[in-house]
């Protein structure tokens, strides 16, 4: 054998070498992705097999199979990292509520905020018009302090405003426009509002009809002006002065289906994250502490599952209730011989023993192939 | 031990995944560690599978909490194998369930056959035309 061939084998051999430990280094790393508990257990047989994975891979298919292999296990390892922690998600119960049960309660708001929206699409529109009435005294001659003055004229716009939205204005106005509604009905559609530190009154009315609707304010405002000065036409006389008139509205008052739509979600969603907070941990306090009783697992001090029943759904607490009772029946278990006793099936069966295993809150052991799930001595009832 | 040992109904397993049938079919009739399950599966179908290090001892892990697969305390091949490597065998259990997968397939397969959805059998037993 030529020395030169030996010393291209050999570089060779290193660079191949090299290249392993870079990939298998990489790899290592990525098993990061992975929850703990499961890296734990398997990280480093993993790591092992994708060493001889690669290694195979070069030495059959040169860097291109290296390639392959890669591709393969990455996108192998992104799928299933992400489904190892939903399940330890899952498992640890870090969410309040049964996700299909979130899942249902957020979809039962969407469409109630969606039948709002179409119920408001559907409501005929209602246009409002407004004026403005300027209310004033006739000066006496005698002068006034300048504080009473001021005091009193607000007083006057707030006791004009409660008769411009009276019912001897209401039949006023509908004598005069003609119009075919009650005076209940016309002063439930007018409104009448003194602006805030101002003499101004605006005088409102809604209408389906937008033209209707303005005609209807500026006469009211017309009324409301001319009792007015028909009341007392004293020296200090009150006045009430068209001062802006009301114009077509353009758009309508109400309905606002997006507001309403999204009012409606928001409410909605609130209301479920405050039930969600709540309500299980009310249940659960009620449910837990008579399965603990009844298992005698309420003796164990520190970390005892009371702790753990207190993030789960009501439907979930009564679940481990049940199973909890089952393993004070008959002490030791199977996940499958937990679901023969149970309602639970073999996934919830396994879930919720797995988690209160994970938790300390079980003892767990192998015998006969069997993997037995059982309560801690001191729990086991007497 | 009592019901606690009971055994459970195979068919509370069924369907398996592909990936966890592969596994069961590799460890039928020898233990193997997890490259070894790789390579066997590769071997079976002459590369048309491949299992990757996640789907495996993903499918490991709960194949074990299930009590189809256990590990095992011997090594079959000491003087080849690293020391470390940990080697599963099947459980009773997931024997049982193996074959009720095995015969839910055939029953299906029949069902599709019969349909016209899958090649006849020739007497031989192989598929007519092969």
């Amino acid at each position: 054998m030529a020395p030169h061939d030996a010393g291209q084998r050999d570089r060779r051999r290193r660079g191949t070498a090299l290249i392993l430990a870079a990939s298998a280094r990489l790899y290592g790393a990525s098993l990061a992705l992975y929850p703990k508990a499961f890296r734990r257990r398997y990280a480093e047989e993993m790591r092992r097999d994708f060493c001889e994975l690669s290694r195979e891979g070069l030495e059959e298919g040169g860097g291109g199979e290296l390639v392959r292999v890669w591709r393969a296990t990455l996108s192998d390892l992104a799928v299933t990292a992400l489904k190892e922690r939903s399940t330890m998600l899952a498992r640890n119960a870090y969410l309040p509520v049964d996700p299909r049960i979130a899942a249902t309660a957020v979809a039962a708001v969407v469409l109630v905020a969606l039948t709002v929206t179409v119920a408001s699409l559907v409501k005929t529109p209602q246009y409002e018009a407004s004026t403005t009435v300027l209310i004033g005294k006739q000066g006496s001659g005698q002068p006034a302090p300048l504080e009473m003055e001021v005091q009193e004229l607000q007083q006057l716009t707030m006791t004009l405003a409660e008769a411009a939205d009276s019912r001897p204005v209401a039949e006023d106005a509908i004598e005069r426009l003609g119009l075919s509604v009650t005076p209940d009905e016309f002063l439930e559609r007018l409104d009448a509002e003194p602006i805030e530190n101002t003499q101004f009154v605006e005088l409102s009315y809604t209408d389906p009809d937008p033209k209707r609707a303005r005609w209807v304010a500026n006469t009211v405002g017309d009324v409301l002006s001319r009792r007015v000065s028909e009341v007392g036409p004293s020296a200090d006389a009150v006045t009430a002065t068209l001062w802006e008139s009301a114009q077509v509205p353009e758009a309508p008052a109400s309905p606002n289906p997006l507001r309403d739509g999204l009012i409606t979600l928001v409410s909605g969603l609130l209301l479920c994250v405050g039930s969600a907070l709540a309500l299980p941990r009310i249940a659960a306090s009620g449910v837990e502490r008579s399965a603990f009783w009844a298992t005698g697992a309420a003796r164990r001090p520190v970390g005892g599952a009371r702790g753990v029943s207190a993030t789960l759904s009501t439907a979930e607490a009564a679940k481990e209730k049940e199973l909890l009772e089952a393993l004070g029946r008959r002490w030791a278990l199977t996940v499958a011989g937990a679901a023969l006793e149970t309602s639970l099936t073999v996934e919830e069966a396994e879930r919720m023993l797995s988690t209160l295993a994970a938790k300390g809150h079980l003892e767990v052991r192998v015998e006969h192939g069997w993997l037995l799930y059982s309560l801690w001595e001191g729990d086991a009832p007497i | 031990m009592g019901d606690a040992a009971r055994a459970p109904d195979p068919d509370w397993y069924l369907p398996l995944t592909p990936a966890v049938l592969d596994i069961v079919v590799a460890l039928g009739d020898e233990e193997l560690h997890g490259y070894g399950i790789m390579r066997e599966v590769r071997r079976r179908t002459d590369g048309q599978r491949r299992l990757a290090p996640g789907t495996l001892y993903r499918s490991l892990r709960q194949m074990q909490e299930k009590g189809l697969v256990e590990e095992s305390e011997e090594r079959p091949d000491a003087g080849l194998d690293d020391e470390r490597r940990r080697y599963y065998r099947l459980t009773e259990l997931g024997r049982r369930v193996a074959i009720a997968e095995v015969g839910r397939l055939e029953g299906m397969v029949r069902a599709a056959r019969s349909k016209g959805l899958a090649p006849r059998a020739s007497p031989s037993g192989a598929p007519a035309g092969t």
